[in-house]
């Protein structure tokens, strides 16, 4: 529960951060009338070791995110069978997210050695399996942390428990392929990448992944309450494309960046 | 005979009571009909459209609370009450004094009752029908031409309960037994009455009304006279409920000015909008027929020609001698009517808008002038409040404007959270969720997917709910007992304990009369209690008997009122004391005059607005009171613009969340008259404000409560926040003003739009009162 307020500071900062902006400077400003101290909470950022960032690859980029996001409209129909949609793209999205996790662990390592080619080992698939199990479990608490921000329950329960599911695929699984927890300082790391202290986060392919699912998810919400009165305005239907949507495009910025530096 | 908020389902459904007016369908003496009442669905407006056939003016809406105002007579104006008058008729009135309000001169004998006084459901009604011995007599019916009678009863018990309530059946079977009455001793046996029973509006599922939704529109109507029967009317009642309000035919309220006129072989009034009821024509002859239509026809010739500038005659337009063509004609011209009727006065508005943009353009050039040292901020304080303002552009982002606050409030709240990585930032999250989850605010979809605590708690069963009720009544008030005491310790003298303990006594019995009227409103709203309190469990009726006791009297009613006018002058005497304490302090040389001030100034105005807000909501103040502690730990005094913001957030957010909208049917007003004795505009009008901007003034002192510090910059603080609060409504006062200009041809003008202007003005008058106000006399009297 303690992660709860912290897991969605990304997704604020980028639309809004009147006091953390101001307050990086309080006292240097003589002329600024009433801020003595503004938030007695000092920036540590700069003290951070940086993390181990995955390197950009063109590989890394989710693709099938899309692929997804199309599927939920024009295969699952999700405007009109809404639930059943959710739980049977759950089962699919595992599988696209389990051979995008195989092509990244694959990617990753082959930067690491030296670009030869090399299959995955039976560790891996192991790994990979455990990592599934891990985040379908996540999914618990990313749903408390949905509720607290306004997600209903009561008769939507059951939508925003597979929201929380599909998030999770989006959030947790990429970051489990990046941050391994059998690494030996994987505590801390996983500390500080769900308490938003990833220095030069901009740069973290997977990690800006991750954000990208939060942030389209909060914005997704946006079309909800217009009076359009379409199929696919209802709940979650919006947050799911925003989150898909917004996976892809954050690992896509990220890579761009990469290449344009 | 208009009852207030009959809604086509009290005459028509099976779940009616009304059955002799089903009696009087079935055999052919009444036709029953849906008839479609204008929005605002507000009794004066409705009123004027009933009688002048006209589509209403949206002021009207506001003249309606303002009980004394002489602007909304209809003096001038043709109504079929005028003409009626001008035929020399004599015409009586008893009702609802708003008749007297619209027709000051008209009527021989009246007898007004004011439509205000929503907690009384018999007296009201008592009042009109106790003339209808005399009227109704032999003697009595030679002295009289018209007769009008309007029943409130129904509207209050509305208003207080909802449409399901308890009192709503009794309430029905009196309302029939009257149009018994009256059928019998003056209908049943004279061929040449014809006796109109309507509600003015109907009412939503909670039993308000001023809006536009479906229940709110869909009033009942019915027509009764011998002569009906030659129609051979199929008609048969009851008919099942349903959503869509379908009973009989469905037409406009205002077809009944024509129908009437010509019925009674009046004038038909000049700005006459409605139709003639269609299937009323067989009672006339062929040619007759004719008649009727085309002198309808003529009369809406005239309105269109003015409208489209160009006189041409009947004739040339269609074939007079053709009923279809007539009624075809009638019903085209309605509608082109009714589109082109709002007429603006554009210099005004150009007057007015150009005086506001002047007005906002100042506040920015202050607000950027006190921000020069960071601009930045004050570059995301105004991006915030454009992007806001924007919002007003889509009816359904005003409908739903809770949303709104809610994304914004979850944004800031997290981005501190953020900064402060501290438990309190989970509480206040955690608070601020269970504050939305209270009431679930919205216009639309929010009954189906949402679950609603504040309803929860409401619909337990007797046995289980006065004792949750009371629990959390009690618990939320006494957490303001002993937070008030907490911090009452004077450091060094031995006063110090006296004063504690004075203030902590009277403080709890304050809160032990706001507990017994927010518990007494609950039974008596929730539970039937005319007929003896057997519903409810006996610790509860023996609570009710030993109140009763020591103010001498047994009705629950009586002794809510008694209770209420206690508190206020208690409160009243409680709140002159805590402000003028420092004063005092100082004055007599006592030591640490300021201390603890701004907490008993906040706690004193937080019971009287829990007293005047709904039982269901009080449990929300102990939300507010955690959230502001929350917030207190996280963010220091010194970061004004945190807290200025934060104000106005908490502000917007909580007023939704106490299930306000920005329609006018959400407007509370079971807690107008609390004390009262008798109607009072002005205090009543403070009071209805009180209860339904409760939340904001809340905040508004709570802002004192963070910021009012001994450091001699108190005013430097409260500049800034009205600076920022000024901001923020003259820029997105602005934005409102520009796209209710834009969109004055919009469907939803009149339904969304203008009332989220009334609103707006009621937000400025909240700045200006006590944001302003009330914030300088308290600022004022901090002395150290």
């Amino acid at each position: 529960m303690s992660a709860t307020p912290k897991k969605v500071k990304k997704t604020v900062s980028f639309s809004r951060n009147s006091p953390s902006l101001s307050d990086r400077n309080p006292s240097t400003e003589p002329g600024s009338p009433v801020r003595e101290s503004g938030f007695d909470l000092a920036d540590d950022e700069p003290q951070l070791r940086e993390l181990p960032k995955p390197s950009p690859a063109f590989v890394l980029l989710p693709f099938h995110s899309l692929v997804v996001v199309y599927a939920l409209y024009f295969h699952y129909d999700i405007s009109s069978k809404v639930i059943s949609a959710l739980r049977s793209s759950a089962l699919a999205v595992l599988t696209l997210q389990f051979g995008f996790g195989l092509m990244t662990l694959a990617t990753l390592k082959n930067k690491k050695k030296a670009r030869k080619l090399r299959s995955p080992n039976g560790g891996e698939l192991m790994y990979l399996v455990i990592s599934s199990i891990i985040s379908g479990f996540a999914a618990v608490p990313i749903f408390v942390i949905l509720l607290v921000f306004g997600a209903p329950i009561g008769s939507l329960t059951e939508e925003t428990a597979f929201l929380a599911l599909h998030l999770s695929f989006l959030t947790i699984f990429p970051l489990l392929l990046a941050y391994k927890f059998t690494d030996s300082d994987a505590g801390d790391t996983w500390i500080r990448l769900l308490t938003f202290q990833v220095p030069a986060f901009y740069k973290n392919q997977v990690y800006l992944q991750a954000m990208g699912a939060l942030v389209g998810c909060w914005l997704g919400v946006i079309p909800i309450p217009l009076d359009w009165d379409r199929d696919w305005q209802q709940w979650p239907i919006t947050l799911l494309t925003g989150a898909y949507v917004g996976s892809f495009a954050g690992s896509l910025i990220s890579y761009l960046h990469n290449i344009f530096e | 005979m208009v009852i207030d908020a009959l809604r086509a389902d009290f005459l028509f459904s099976n779940e009616s009571q009304m059955t002799f007016v089903h009696e009087l369908i079935n055999n052919g003496y009444a036709l029953g009909y849906t008839a479609y009442s204008n929005p605002p669905t507000v009794t004066l407006p409705r009123l004027k459209g009933i009688t002048t056939g006209s589509t209403p003016n949206f002021i009207d809406a506001v003249l309606n609370i303002a009980e004394e105002d002489t602007s909304s007579t209809l003096g001038d104006q043709d109504s079929w009450v005028k003409q009626m008058h001008a035929s020399g008729w004599k015409i009586n009135m008893f009702g609802d004094d708003t008749w007297l309000k619209l027709f000051p001169s008209y009527f021989a004998k009246t007898d007004g009752t004011a439509s205000f006084y929503v907690s009384d459901f018999t007296i009201v009604d008592n009042n009109v029908t106790r003339h209808l011995d005399y009227e109704l007599s032999k003697e009595g019916q030679k002295h009289w031409d018209c007769l009008i009678l309007h029943y409130l009863g129904l509207d209050h018990i509305g208003h207080k309960g909802g449409p399901a309530s308890a009192s709503m059946p009794a309430k029905q079977r009196e309302m029939d037994s009257i149009i018994r009455r009256i059928f019998e001793s003056a209908v049943k046996k004279d061929d040449n009455t014809v006796f109109v029973v309507m509600g003015d509006h109907g009412m939503n599922e909670v039993g308000n009304h001023g809006g536009s939704s479906i229940g709110e529109v869909s009033a009942g109507l019915l027509l009764v006279s011998s002569k009906f029967r030659n129609l051979q009317s199929a008609q048969k009642a009851p008919i099942p409920r349903n959503a869509d309000f379908d009973y009989f035919d469905h037409i406009d309220q205002i077809d009944l000015v024509p129908t009437l006129s010509t019925l009674l072989g009046l004038k038909i009034p000049i700005n006459n909008l409605g139709t003639f009821m269609h299937n009323l024509l067989p009672l006339y002859t062929a040619k007759d027929k004719l008649n009727v239509l085309i002198k309808n026809a003529l009369q809406l010739k005239v309105l269109t020609d003015k409208s489209r500038n160009k006189v041409t005659s009947l004739d040339s337009e269609i074939d007079v001698s053709s009923v279809s063509a007539l009624l075809d004609f009638l019903h085209d011209s309605k509608r082109e009517l009714s589109k082109t009727s709002s007429d603006y006065n554009y210099t005004d508005i150009f007057y007015g808008l150009a005086g506001y943009a002047f007005t906002a353009l100042l506040s920015l050039v202050l607000f950027f002038t006190y921000h020069r040292g960071c601009l930045l901020e004050a570059c995301v304080d105004l991006l915030f409040f454009i992007l806001y303002a924007v919002n007003f552009f889509g009816s359904s982002m005003i409908e739903e404007e809770h949303h709104l606050w809610w994304f914004f409030t979850t944004l800031f709240v997290a981005t501190i959270t953020v900064k402060s990585k501290s438990f309190y930032s989970t509480t206040l999250l955690i608070c601020l969720r269970l504050l939305k989850a209270w009431n679930n605010s919205g216009q639309k979809n929010n009954i189906k997917s949402n679950m609603k605590i504040a309803t929860y708690v409401a619909s337990l069963s007797s046995d289980i709910g006065p004792v949750v009720v009371a629990f959390l009544i009690a618990s939320t008030l006494a957490t303001y007992c002993f937070y008030v005491t907490e911090g009452a310790t004077v450091k060094g003298n031995g006063d110090g304990t006296i004063m504690r303990f004075v203030t902590f006594v009277s403080t709890s019995l304050l809160c032990f009369i706001t507990f017994s009227t927010k518990f007494l409103s609950y039974l008596s709203e929730t539970y039937d209690l005319k007929s003896g309190f057997k519903e409810i469990p006996d610790w509860c009726s023996s609570y009710i008997q030993w109140i009763g006791q020591r103010l001498g009297t047994t009705d629950i009613n009586t002794i809510n009122q008694q209770l209420f006018s206690l508190f206020n002058k208690v409160w009243l005497v409680t709140l002159a004391f805590h402000l003028l304490k420092p004063l005092l302090f100082k004055i007599s040389k006592l030591p640490d005059p300021a201390h603890n001030y701004t907490r008993l100034i906040l706690t004193t105005f937080t019971q009287l607005l829990i007293s005047q807000t709904n039982f269901n909501n009080v449990p929300i103040f102990f939300l507010l009171l955690v959230i502001l502690l929350s917030f207190q730990k996280l963010v220091p005094p010194s970061s004004s613009n945190a807290i200025s913001l934060f104000t106005i957030l908490m502000q917007n957010l909580s007023f939704f969340q106490f299930g306000f909208t920005n329609s006018l049917s959400s407007v509370d007003l079971t807690n107008s008259f609390n004390g009262l004795s008798s109607y009072n505009m002005i205090i009543s009008g403070l009071l209805t404000f009180v209860c339904n901007w409760a939340a904001p003034i809340f905040w508004s002192l709570a802002y004192l409560h963070l910021t009012l510090i001994p450091d001699g910059r108190n005013w430097e603080r409260l500049y800034h926040r009205l600076l920022v609060t000024l901001t923020f409504y003259s820029v997105s006062g602005l934005v409102l003003i520009l796209s209710c200009y834009s969109l004055r041809f919009h469907l939803f003008i009149w339904t969304v739009f203008s009332p989220k202007i009334l609103y707006f003005l009621s937000w400025m008058a909240c700045g200006l009162l006590v944001d302003f106000g009330l914030s300088c006399i308290v600022t004022a009297l901090y002395i150290k």
